[in-house]
């Protein structure tokens, strides 16, 4: 009760401004967007609206979503039930395994195909690759899932007359189907906003068209345009997200403790079957890329490789993602502690437009970067302030959701304690919950400060004139097709992206286990 | 010492009212219960005199210094009230002695005081534990023993028992209760649970919908309930519907007249009831009764020390009766009933 009520209580003044200075930067690039369009006026808008390329972008990116979306629950939710419920040799590598393509960026993995099989193109590529990248986004929660189901729902079903395989359908399934259908909410999130597969492959999907209207440069209006568009379908996605986790928890029908889900022993051709599809799965995911990346690797070195220029792409790369990473976690800072603190109305507002980012994309936020620092504040166009400003905004959903969690971890009652015992408000706070949530905000600040540095799009449209990063590189000579000299930069890409792919997995096999 | 004197707080959240105009005295070094079921106030109560909570009207005062008032706001760095939260709430990442020192500010000396703290709630030689190595009582003992090392001149206990299991509560409780008397600190207990309150307070506040009921004794307040409700919250009751009145014998009831020494001087109400103990009622042989009725034992129930038996009076009416020892009457006995002392009161 006292909790409760502790939440009903107003936050101190300075917290609430200092949310809402983070809750205007997240909301700026998307309201600058608002401002552009509508400057253009009505029957402009409409114009873009109603060209035949608007329809075919819009028509290529909703297919690309739906067939990216369904096969990665055709592939899945299968995968997800092998490495959880069956007695299949190497269970634990084996999640491993399938978790691990989520630490290859999406341009990488296509770069490491196109330069393998020149021949590779278009949309069924892009599907292909898109499939690959994110089907981990669906078997990891599902596979938690299947691991939490009770299983005595399934007994239950089964002592009712049912056979194995209807009982599975009819009780162990739908336990796992919310975690399954989040999960896929999140693979279309990431196909919608995905820049570097489709812009390698040549689909004419959003990212693809509105950066090429920006490059172009002679039509903003219509970037503007599309880019809100698709904005708007994003949002849809998010709230549809925000949704099934409602739902997720329903299916523990009481107290006490649970047994441990029961294994399937597969055996003869069924084994050999499941062998054979995690096999392939992995060989797809992981082992033609890096394959194809050795082998560039090895024809590269007689290419004479620029050590230096690498070390330096490296380290500006490095620097440009701590800013943004330092900023974000200071805007997330106050946010945070308010969601983990208070629940009036104010906070409440103040955290879900926190969350704009969520469901810009990149190149939304490069583009409407680009348009503001232009004709805004042209003293920072192309500098690292901005790129600090873009990549803050797109991880800021990350940052508070860790802080969040991590203040909430901490009882208020500690601090309370502090206080009575002769500290004044702000030295209380720092010796009681923000000693003791340091080090997940901490952690929180590498996860974004790691997803930074592999950022594609906004980096490309906002860095400064001569600043190179790892991803930026990789991209001129992939553009050029020096595949070769792209190598290096795409293998320390994939060092860098699977230490959170490592994190996650880790995190979401130990809580959910 | 200090006395805490409470005048016309009122309290809310947002537009939810927690606690209505309450005033009450809590004497220099006695320890006070206050007792009320979740949702009662008690909690915004003990926010309020932390410093916490900032009630919307009224005044406190910790002997003569005014810690709330219209124009006195003293936040809780400076009010020297020490804190027992629920579960003793311990800093996890400082060791005992560094949890005990964290409100001594004289590092000089603090060593000692840490020790001496640590012998008062009767523990020795821990300084270096951490608290995730502690039982729940030995927590309980470092939280109170961090409460009162900067000598604080109220301490305020956050239904620190509850969490524990019963044969370590009531020793913890007693212990707490002399350390308590041996410092001679006033102390405000907040506990929903009754045995609690009636076995460690001297006195004993009831809270309702953030309205102070009554404040008594422990044994007044058992014996003289301000109304029905609080008599049922602090023990069993039998409510014997009255039949008649009577100045010189009191009330009549299905039983026979109970003697009330208050009885109101107003009409009788349908819904008049006597209110008894259980153990106010004895059970005897059959055929012995005062009524002349005897009654049938329709339901046992068996506690060990005690035995609660249901008792079916000739009209139907039933009534529960605790029963000592070994001399319980097997199941549809007949037997009398003779009434012990008076009524608590009659409503």
């Amino acid at each position: 009760m006292s909790l409760r009520a502790r939440l009903r209580q107003q936050p101190p003044a300075l917290l609430l401004i200092l949310g809402t200075i983070t809750a205007i930067v997240a909301l700026l690039p998307l309201a600058y967007l608002f401002v552009r369009v509508w400057e253009a006026g009505i029957s402009r808008i409409v114009d873009v609206l109603w060209r035949a390329r608007t329809a075919e972008t819009v028509g290529t990116s909703v297919a690309l979503v739906f067939v990216v979306t369904g096969l990665c629950l055709v592939i899945g939710i299968p995968t997800a039930w092998l490495v959880s419920r069956t007695n299949i040799a190497l269970r634990r590598t084996w999640l491993v395994l399938v978790s691990l393509p989520l630490a290859v960026p999406s341009y990488v993995a296509a770069y490491a195909w196109l330069a393998q099989f020149p021949w590779f193109n278009g949309f069924w590529a892009a599907v292909t690759v898109l499939v690959l990248v994110s089907t981990p986004y669906v078997v990891l929660p599902t596979a938690a899932a299947f691991r939490a189901a009770d299983p005595a729902l399934e007994e239950v079903a089964r002592s009712l007359g049912q056979g194995p395989i209807r009982a599975f359908i009819g009780s162990t399934l739908p336990q796992a189907w919310p975690a399954a259908a989040a999960g896929a909410l999140l693979v279309a999130l990431y196909t919608l906003s995905d820049f570097g597969a489709v812009a390698l492959f040549r689909v004419d999907a959003f990212t693809r068209v509105i950066y090429a209207s920006y490059r172009g440069s002679f039509d903003r209006v219509s970037a503007a345009v599309l880019a809100l568009l698709l904005v708007a379908l994003a949002a849809l996605l998010v709230i549809a997200e925000r949704r099934t986790r409602g739902v997720r928890r329903r299916w523990r029908t009481s107290g006490g403790t649970q047994r441990q889900a029961v294994t399937v022993a597969l055996r003869g051709p069924a084994r050999i079957g499941a062998f054979a599809w995690l096999t392939t799965i992995t060989v797809l995911a992981l082992g033609v890329p890096l394959a194809s990346l050795i082998n560039l690797m090895t024809r590269s070195t007689s290419l004479n490789l620029d050590l230096a220029e690498i070390l330096s792409a490296a380290a500006t790369t490095a620097w440009v993602a701590l800013m943004g990473a330092l900023l974000a976690l200071a805007l997330a800072l106050p946010v945070g502690i308010l969601a983990a603190r208070y629940r009036t109305r104010s906070v409440r507002t103040i955290e879900s437009l926190s969350y704009t980012g969520h469901a810009l994309p990149g190149v939304v936020v490069g583009l409407s970067l680009v348009f503001m620092t232009l004709s805004v504040f042209p003293g920072i166009y192309q500098t690292v302030l901005t790129l600090a400003v873009a990549y803050a905004v797109l991880f800021l959903p990350k940052a508070i959701g860790v802080t969040r969690t991590s203040v909430a971890t901490v009882s208020p009652v500690l601090q309370d304690t502090a206080r009575s015992l002769g500290r004044g408000p702000v030295r209380a706070w720092l010796s009681t919950t923000g000693r003791l949530s340091a080090p997940g905000i901490a952690a929180g600040g590498l996860l974004v400060f790691l997803t930074a540095m592999k950022e594609l799009p906004a980096t490309l449209m906002l860095r400064p004139t001569g600043l190179d990063t790892l991803a930026t590189q990789m991209w001129s000579r992939t553009e050029i097709a020096a595949y070769g000299q792209a190598a290096p930069y795409a293998l320390a890409l994939i060092v860098v992206a699977a230490i959170p792919a490592w994190l996650l997995s880790r995190t979401m096999t130990s809580t959910h286990g | 010492m200090t006395s805490v004197s409470i005048r016309g707080l009122c309290a809310s959240y947002g537009p939810v009212e927690v606690l209505v105009d309450l005033s009450m005295d809590v004497p220099s070094g006695s320890l006070t219960a206050v007792l009320g079921a979740s949702g009662s106030g008690k909690t915004t109560l003990l926010r309020t005199l932390a410093g916490f909570l900032r009630p919307t009207a009224g005044e406190v005062t910790f002997g003569d210094t005014e810690v709330v008032g219209p124009h006195t706001w003293v936040p809780p760095e400076k009010r020297r009230v020490g804190i027992v939260p629920q579960e003793g709430a311990l800093f996890p990442h400082l060791s005992v002695a560094g949890n005990i020192g964290y409100g001594l500010f004289r590092k000089d000396n603090a060593t000692e005081r840490v020790k001496e703290m640590l012998d008062l709630v009767g523990l020795q030689g821990i300084e270096n534990a951490r608290p995730m190595e502690l039982s729940g009582g030995q927590q309980q003992r470092v939280a109170l023993a961090r409460a009162l090392a900067p000598a604080p001149e109220v301490v305020l206990l956050d239904e620190p028992f509850t969490a524990l299991d019963a044969g370590l509560r009531s020793r913890l409780r007693d212990d707490v209760r002399e350390v308590l008397r041996q410092v001679g600190t006033t102390a405000i207990l907040v506990t929903h649970d009754q045995k609690e309150a009636l076995s460690t307070a001297d006195q004993v506040a009831v809270l309702r919908d953030g309205r102070l009921v009554q404040m008594a004794t422990p044994q007044e307040l058992y014996a003289h309930p301000a109304d029905l409700e609080v008599a049922r919250f602090v023990g069993s009751v039998v409510e014997l519907p009255v039949l008649a009145t009577d100045a010189e014998r009191g009330v009549r009831t299905a039983i026979g007249w109970v003697p009330v020494s208050d009885l109101p001087l107003r009409s009788l109400d349908s819904s008049d009831v006597a209110v008894l103990r259980p153990e106010q009622l004895i059970v005897t042989d059959a055929d012995g009764t005062e009524s002349g009725d005897s009654a049938l034992v329709v339901h046992r129930s068996f506690h060990g020390h005690d035995c609660v038996i249901t008792l079916e009076l000739p009209d139907g009416f039933q009534l529960p009766v605790r029963v000592m020892g070994a001399h319980v009457p097997e199941m549809n006995a007949k037997v009398g009933i003779r009434i012990e002392g008076e009524a608590l009161r009659y409503y």
